[in-house]
């Protein structure tokens, strides 16, 4: 079975089988998610990408369900300047590099930002505790989080209120 | 030695692309075939025809020697006919595709007679020392008993163990995380019956203090070794996560019963203490974890008289090992839930207990030796106290919990605190081998550092360099450290976190000091070599449990707030505070991050992480065990002091780990009235003590 997507940007097409997950067919066939085994049940967030802009565990979405739509994966979200920036403010708060996850959390954290640009400290904490981990770099994670949000426009529906004249 | 001729060439210091990462479509996969029972006598095995290519490997294929070995004990790498644990490896098999070879290896069946089998040796101690004070048994003194056990904790990472090895002509080229690189060589060499100086091993950083395995990484390296060579093509061996659960070293499960005698003033005058470890299968490493978790035990407080028993246990399960404490976290887990009961029987403030039993200067530790340096323990409790409002919250939540009538109809939640102190000993009781540093500085300025420990993380090796650059006056960017460790790099021990951070720093400037010196006398390049052994007299002697244990100690005291609300029978952390004295901080956010790291360690152990095998060897499950989520991690408030003398940076990486564990329990305890017998304190666990009648302490 042949997909057609968008992944990182290019169109392409995907085959893989009627009961592949998408997370098996990035990494068998496109490359991605190198040398990580994961939990493939939607525990572990090792596999999250962004489909159509949302983040989701791509080991519980079937691989024929992306037909047509655009997929980002953190090697492809790694390349643009704002991951960048946010990189560039974590290890300014003290980010300790773990090799095995600490991209996922970046990437996770990110989208979530992304999403919630109004999310307070708690629910910063809350995401941050979405994915999984042993090293003590959820703090560093969370300071990250509330400077960077203070840093951008307030966005509110229908007009641009810039933050503190709210 | 020939890599010295090569000089700032040499090709260590650029691993060899062929060799460390060959072309994912020209690497091979392995898998190993495990046994389905707890124990017996294997009689056959049961499998669909092997798909053509694929290659099944039996322990008569191994070369060299047939056993694995960590420091002195052995177990056999791939087990002939007899079968000590669920998941213990009995053959392997090797092909193309990772899915035909995981396809093929789920179909296998092995034929086992049930049948008992000898246990592995247990290790024993019994130590005792000093006399208990005469009269202690009259009025005015009181007994106090306590129970606890605590249960297995797994590491918890989620990439699961992958090795790959590539065996050519004349070199074996391994590319793992390990934290032992020298035991990855010497054992791949052991048994593919080959000269270590042909072994290399790039080892990646460890990732924390709790990716660290110790030897566990060694034994897969050598099973992909030996894979490699028999079919002649690189092989990746990878773990799933389930697998690696499994069988990856779990900290050992232990039961304490401690029974102490104490004046009315709350003078501790008399500790005895039954100590048992489980380390399954294999007692590996259990030595030294069954010794310092001893050490933990008879560290902090003053003991006139001591009578301690430490076993450890083997059962048909994996092999433990040294997971989130090197051992002394477990005796200091029970010690600090004691010293609570000996508070609660005498009503005494427990801190202000603790401040009056802990060592002071001029009194003999337990030893025998008289410490020279004030015990920082005394004002570490102070500013703990102070920080937290701790005497006043300990009185106020007391008062609530005794004008209690019924628990589990309470409407409110119950409040509760406590308090406990730790330490953590640096360096390995046994003193580990002497490690060896070699530095090369060449004509061009490049300073060729050869490391034997690996470096925790990239923020350690980049200090590392600094250090050195430092010392010689050259810039940081002319300092290099050799990726890949063989047979003839310099040898070390484990790379624990603490041997990072205190054995490597004085290493590097001793030798960079020599070669500034002898860059004045000798023409470029110079090499020098040191090494580091413990000087500290008089040495450590496991069997008395007399000499200096540990390179050095650091401190740290740790209180835990929390509620239990009873209609939902669960724990809410509210605050954790630790204050640390650990020496001055090199890397401030590392050293945060390590303490966080540890205190969720703690939490997970004391709450979360339910880890246990049934009778028949089989464990809880994969699917019940849960990290701590969000909620059960609330804000750690970290306060470092540099109170003692040593004024060199100590490691802290278990330190979390060792006192919040106890403090979190003492808090549980005191918001329940009662007490637990062990952690993790379940679910289960909390709704039976909020039924049991109130006042029953
Ligand atoms: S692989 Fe773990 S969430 Fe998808
Ligand atoms: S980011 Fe990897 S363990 Fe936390």
């Amino acid at each position: 079975m042949k997909v057609q997507l968008i992944l990182n940007g290019d169109d392409l097409a995907l085959s893989g089988g009627p009961r592949d997950s998408l997370f098996a067919v990035l990494q068998q066939r496109a490359g991605l998610f190198p040398e990580r085994v994961c939990c493939e049940q939607g525990d572990c967030g090792r596999c999250h990408i962004l489909l159509d802009g949302k983040e989701v565990p791509s080991c519980l979405i079937p691989f024929f369900q992306v037909r047509e739509q655009e997929v980002v994966s953190p090697e492809g979200f790694q390349n643009t300047e704002e991951y960048r920036q946010f990189r560039a403010l974590l290890e300014e708060e003290g980010l300790v590099h773990c090799t095995e996850c600490t991209e996922v959390q970046i990437f996770h954290l990110f989208s979530f930002l992304e999403q919630f640009p109004q999310a307070d400290a708690e629910e910063c904490r809350l995401a941050i505790g979405e994915i999984p981990c042993r090293c003590g770099s959820k703090p560093v994670l969370e300071r990250g989080a509330r400077r960077w949000l203070a840093s951008r426009p307030w966005p509110v529906v229908g007009r641009e209120v810039p933050r503190g004249h709210h | 030695m020939a890599r010295k001729k090569k000089g700032f060439r040499d090709p260590l210091f650029d691993p060899d692309h062929r060799l460390f990462s060959p072309p994912s479509a020209e690497c091979w996969h392995g898998v190993c075939l495990r046994s389905q029972v707890p124990r017996g006598r294997v009689i056959g095995m049961v499998h669909p025809p092997l798909p053509e290519g694929m290659r099944l490997y039996g322990p008569d294929d191994i070369p060299g020697n047939e056993s694995f070995q960590v420091n002195k004990v052995r177990f056999p790498l791939l087990s002939h006919n007899t079968v000590h644990y669920i998941g213990e490896p009995l053959f392997l098999v090797v092909g193309e595709a990772e899915a035909v070879v995981r396809a093929f290896a789920s179909q296998v069946r092995f034929v086992v007679v049930p049948e008992q089998n000898e246990p592995a040796a247990g290790i024993t101690r019994f130590l005792s020392r000093g006399v208990v004070p005469e009269n202690s048994e009259g009025s005015g003194f009181r007994v106090v008993e306590s129970s606890f056990s605590s249960g297995a904790q797994d590491h918890g990472r989620f990439d699961a163990l992958e090795v790959l090895a590539h065996v050519t002509q004349g070199t074996v080229a391994v590319k793992v995380r390990s934290q032992w690189p020298a035991h990855v060589v010497s054992s791949v060499a052991r048994a593919l019956d080959l000269d270590p100086a042909k072994v290399q091993v790039l080892a990646t950083t460890t990732a924390g203090v709790t990716g660290n395995q110790v030897w566990f990484p060694s034994l897969y390296a050598v099973y992909a070794a030996l894979l490699s060579q028999a079919c002649g093509k690189p092989v990746v061996l990878r773990l799933t996560r389930q697998e690696d659960f499994h069988v990856s070293p779990k900290k050992p499960e232990c039961k304490t019963f401690l029974k102490s005698l104490v004046a009315s003033d709350g003078r501790l005058l008399s500790l005895s203490a039954q100590l048992e470890l489980q380390t399954g299968a294999w007692p590996v490493m259990a030595e030294e974890i069954l010794d310092r978790a001893l050490v933990g035990l008879l560290t902090p407080y003053h003991l006139p008289h001591f009578e301690v028993q430490g076993r450890v246990q083997t059962s048909p399960t994996p092999p433990r090992g040294p997971v989130g404490t090197q051992g002394e976290g477990l005796g200091l887990f029970a010690l600090e839930s004691h010293v609570d009961d000996i508070c609660r029987e005498l009503d005494i403030d427990p801190v202000r207990w603790r401040q009056q039993n802990a060592v002071v200067v001029g009194q003999p530790w337990f030893t025998g030796l008289v410490p020279k340096t004030e015990n920082p323990l005394h004002w570490l409790l102070a500013e703990t106290s102070k920080a937290t409002d701790f005497s006043r919250k300990y009185a106020a939540y007391g008062l609530l919990s005794a004008n209690r009538k019924n628990l589990a109809s309470e409407a409110l939640p119950l409040k509760g605190i406590g308090v406990a102190s730790a330490f953590q000993g640096n360096g390995l009781l046994a003193g580990g081998n002497p490690v060896h540093l070699e530095g090369r500085l060449d004509e061009d300025g490049q300073l060729s550092l050869y490391i034997p420990l690996v470096s925790p993380n990239e923020r350690q090796s980049e200090l590392w360099k600094a250090q050195a650059a430092a010392t010689l006056q050259i810039p940081q960017t002319s300092v290099r450290i050799c990726p890949v460790f063989t047979g003839e790099h310099p040898t070390g021990g484990p790379s624990l976190a603490s041997r990072a951070f205190e054995m490597v720093p004085r290493l590097i400037v001793q030798t960079c000091e020599a070669l500034a010196q002898k860059r004045l006398k000798q023409a470029l390049p110079v090499t020098v070599k040191s090494v580091f052994r413990r000087s500290k007299t008089p040495p450590w002697d496991s069997e008395a449990f007399t000499g200096q244990p540990f390179l050095s100690f650091s401190w740290c005291s740790a209180v835990a707030e929390v509620q239990v609300i009873p209609h939902r029978a669960e724990v809410e952390i509210v605050r954790l505070t630790l204050v640390v004295d650990a020496g001055p901080r090199v890397d401030e956010a590392a050293a945060r991050n390590a303490l966080v790291e540890g205190a969720q360690m703690a939490v997970g152990w004391a709450l979360t992480e339910v880890f246990h095998f049934d009778v028949s060897g089989h464990d809880s499950g994969y699917h019940r065990y849960r990290l701590p989520g969000p909620r059960e991690l609330p804000p750690l408030a970290i306060l470092f002091l540099e109170g003692s003398k040593e004024l060199r940076p100590r490691g802290l990486g278990n330190l979390g780990a060792h006192a919040m564990a106890p403090a979190l329990f003492n808090a549980i305890r005191q918001a329940l009235g009662s007490s637990l017998p062990s952690i993790p304190v379940s679910r289960k666990m909390l709704d039976e003590a909020l039924r049991e009648p109130v006042g029953d302490l």
